[in-house]
């Protein structure tokens, strides 16, 4: 079933490719010193480690192949009430914020997000369960989104 | 094609500090930084000076002369010292805050920036706090609060006292001239609301138009009449405590440890009185978990009052609470295993403002303040369900009640979950299910402890649907319905994935639906169409 995470007539906009870079740069950033120390203390310290490093590279490439898939299953909406989320390929998982429910909205960017230009928001609601985050949003569209949802949420303000 | 161009021409711009013209930014007070982080200082200099003690001492004994390990030391204090200025001073540039047209706005992060934002009409609260380290430097903080889960706030900080006042100023000037008329228009629709809702509810309810009537001519000091609904007789409470299955479970934990104590004791004589002291320990775990139950629910009385659901418990420290009926966000009937045959239910509600117990230690069975009945007849549940969900919206609400509480598998009532769900619910497999009446989402689930939850649509914050690859090969789909934080389950389990996609559907068309009928819903609306809200041309 394709079409269980798309309600009718819903068109989704993916998120900018530019996230795959960003994130493998992250894993990178992450994984490569720790593969390196750990073949440093393979040859000081006992053979047994190049394990680890196994693991790490390992773990580094399965990142690799399992980053841009995640990122392509990403997606936003804006539909007529509602914002919609949609994200996940094995654990799948869809969204719905009425604009009226949105108390506010963060912008973040990282050090790295910022040098290609992405962004991302999170929509809070009252709700502490609400997992409205939106990651790898250009600049641009990020500023817009914002803007567009905190005026939508109050111009529809719905109170708790 | 048109994005990427635009992610391209906006590279050099920043997501965080877009939104404000940036003449309206402002900073903090420089030294803010320094009173964020001065107890690691303290403590950083604290541990120095005594790992090198002695240093120190002949250092300061000989007037700081001669050693050149001295020198060094003051060369890497120095540098040190300058990194940190060279921080405080990043950190303050990028802290900045502004009060806009529309909200108040709030940056921060060398690296990793957030920038943040509270309409006016979001805010909850304004509050100015002074600690310790910043009154000495006449500095303090104002706290932003809005509505949200988790940390729904943020500190613009530190500026000196004076600042503070007229920040504090200016921002509730601006917020009072959106939410002051809607206060007004809440009190108003509240009252009419009430007035109309009071001729459809559960047929065999008390009748209690009378009561509001009196609200009028009791605005007064004077509390307002009320009538008690139920109360919970203390026999049935303790009854009820002694049939719950943790506590029967803590009981036979006792009497064990309680055996092996005496056994332990008759074998070893005084010796052992360690091992005891251990022991007693144990027991009494259990028996504090059993008095504070006791202590919390003794003497349970809901009355109905104008302004709310009254509720009056206690046994040594008794408690009053009034409870608003639109502050409640959903309500949890459940009855444990043991008290199916004496046909007990346990009623439990989620309130905005009050987190379930979550941010205090006890836990919410012993702090209590969800409960709505502790233990009562289902005619008491049915009451205590009545004070809370005015209309269950459905025909016979009696038959609904019924499939709730003790229905199960093919009554008709409910919607359930598909005969393939039967491999990951063996047990829950018969209660699961949901049912949508005209105004709320009520879920039926358990084995053992049988529970319904009953949502109000209007009250839902958002929706999600979730799916598993297992759930997937099988059909499956979970839908959640996010709400307040409390502890009522809100997910409808395994359902069949078309369900599950008109089940999201049409909550999401229902609740909208509910919203814009809750009269306090839509002020924006009404403001925008009286003369008065200019304040919407200014914004934006």
């Amino acid at each position: 079933m394709s079409d269980l995470m798309s309600p009718r007539g819903v068109e989704f906009q993916p998120v900018s490719p530019a996230l795959i870079t960003v994130r493998l740069i992250g894993n990178a950033i992450f994984y490569i010193p720790v593969s390196v120390l750990c073949a440093v203390l393979a040859v000081v310290i006992s053979p047994y480690l190049w394990a680890a490093v196994v693991v790490s590279v390992a773990l580094l490439i399965w990142s690799l192949w399992l980053t841009p898939r995640q990122v392509r299953a990403m997606g936003f909406a804006e539909g007529e009430d509602e914002f919609m989320i949609r994200r996940g390929i094995l654990f799948r998982k869809l969204t719905l914020i009425p604009y009226g429910r949105i108390q506010y909205v963060d912008v973040e960017e990282g050090p790295i997000a910022r040098k290609f230009g992405i962004a991302r928001i999170k929509m809070n609601t009252a709700s502490a369960q609400t997992d409205a985050g939106l990651e790898g949003l250009p600049v641009a569209e990020a500023s817009r989104l914002r803007d567009m949802l905190a005026r939508r949420g109050s111009a529809e303000l719905a109170g708790l | 094609m048109e994005k990427e161009q635009t992610a391209r021409s906006s590279r050099s711009m920043r997501a965080v500090d877009e939104g404000v013209p940036s003449e309206l930014w402002r900073r903090v007070h420089p030294v803010s930084q320094v009173i964020n982080i001065w107890k690691t200082l303290a403590a950083i200099v604290a541990v120095t000076l005594y790992n090198h003690s002695r240093e120190t001492f002949t250092a300061v004994s000989t007037g700081f002369g001669g050693s050149r390990g001295i020198l060094i030391a003051g060369g890497s204090v120095a540098g040190f010292m300058i990194i940190l200025v060279l921080y405080f001073w990043l950190a303050w540039r990028a802290t900045s805050f502004a009060v806009a047209d529309t909200a108040v706005w709030y940056r921060s992060g060398i690296f990793a920036k957030t920038q943040r934002h509270a309409r006016y009409e979001r805010i909850q609260a304004v509050d100015i706090h002074h600690p310790l380290i910043g009154r000495i430097f006449g500095l303090g903080k104002i706290r932003i609060e809005v509505a949200g889960g988790g940390d729904s706030f943020f500190d613009i900080g530190y500026l000196k006292t004076e600042e503070l006042e007229n920040l504090r100023r200016e921002i509730l000037v601006q917020a009072a001239g959106l939410t002051r008329m809607s206060q007004t228009q809440t009190r108003e629709a509240q009252s009419a609301e009430a007035v109309a809702t009071s001729e459809h509810k559960v047929e065999q309810l008390p009748e209690t138009s009378d009561i509001r009537e009196g609200r009028s001519d009791s605005l007064g000091a004077s509390e307002a009449p009320e009538r008690i609904v139920y109360a919970v007789p203390s026999d049935r409470l303790i009854a009820s405590i002694f049939l719950s299955g943790s506590i029967i479970f803590s009981l036979i934990v006792s009497v064990v440890v309680f055996a092996v104590f005496i056994g332990v004791f008759l074998r070893w004589g005084v010796e052992s009185l360690g091992t005891i002291v251990g022991f007693g320990a144990l027991a009494l775990v259990g028996i504090s978990f059993v008095w504070s139950r006791f202590s919390g629910e003794f003497n349970f009385t809901a009355a109905v009052s104008a302004d709310g659901i009254r509720i009056r418990r206690g046994f040594l420290d008794t408690r009053a609470q009034t409870i608003p009926p639109k502050r409640v966000h959903a309500v949890q009937v459940h009855q444990p295993l043991f008290w199916r045959a004496k046909g007990w239910y346990r009623v439990r509600i989620i309130q905005a403002g009050y987190a379930g117990g979550t941010n205090n230690d006890s836990g919410s069975t012993m702090s209590g303040s969800d409960v709505l009945l502790p233990v009562g007849t289902q005619q008491d549940a049915v009451n205590a369900l009545w004070l809370v969900i005015r209309d269950l919206g459905v025909e016979h609400p009696g038959a609904l009640i019924e499939g709730m509480l003790h229905g199960s598998r093919g009554d008709g009532i409910f919607t359930e979950i598909p005969q393939r769900a039967k491999l990951f619910d063996p047990l829950a497999f018969k209660r699961r299910g949901y049912c949508l009446t005209d105004t709320s989402l009520v879920i039926r689930d358990g084995w053992l402890t049988r529970r319904v939850s009953i949502i109000p649509f209007e009250r839902i914050q958002s929706l999600s649907l979730k799916q598993g690859p297992w759930e997937r090969r099988r059909g499956l789909a979970n839908v959640n319905a996010e709400l307040v934080p409390g502890l009522v389950s809100t997910t409808c389990v395994h359902l069949d994935v078309n369900d599950a996609h008109t089940l999201l559907e049409s909550l999401a068309v229902l609740a909208r639906k509910r919203r814009d009928v809750e009269p306090p819903e839509k002020w924006m609306r009404r403001m925008e169409s009286t003369p008065f809200g200019a304040s919407q041309d200014t914004g934006s």
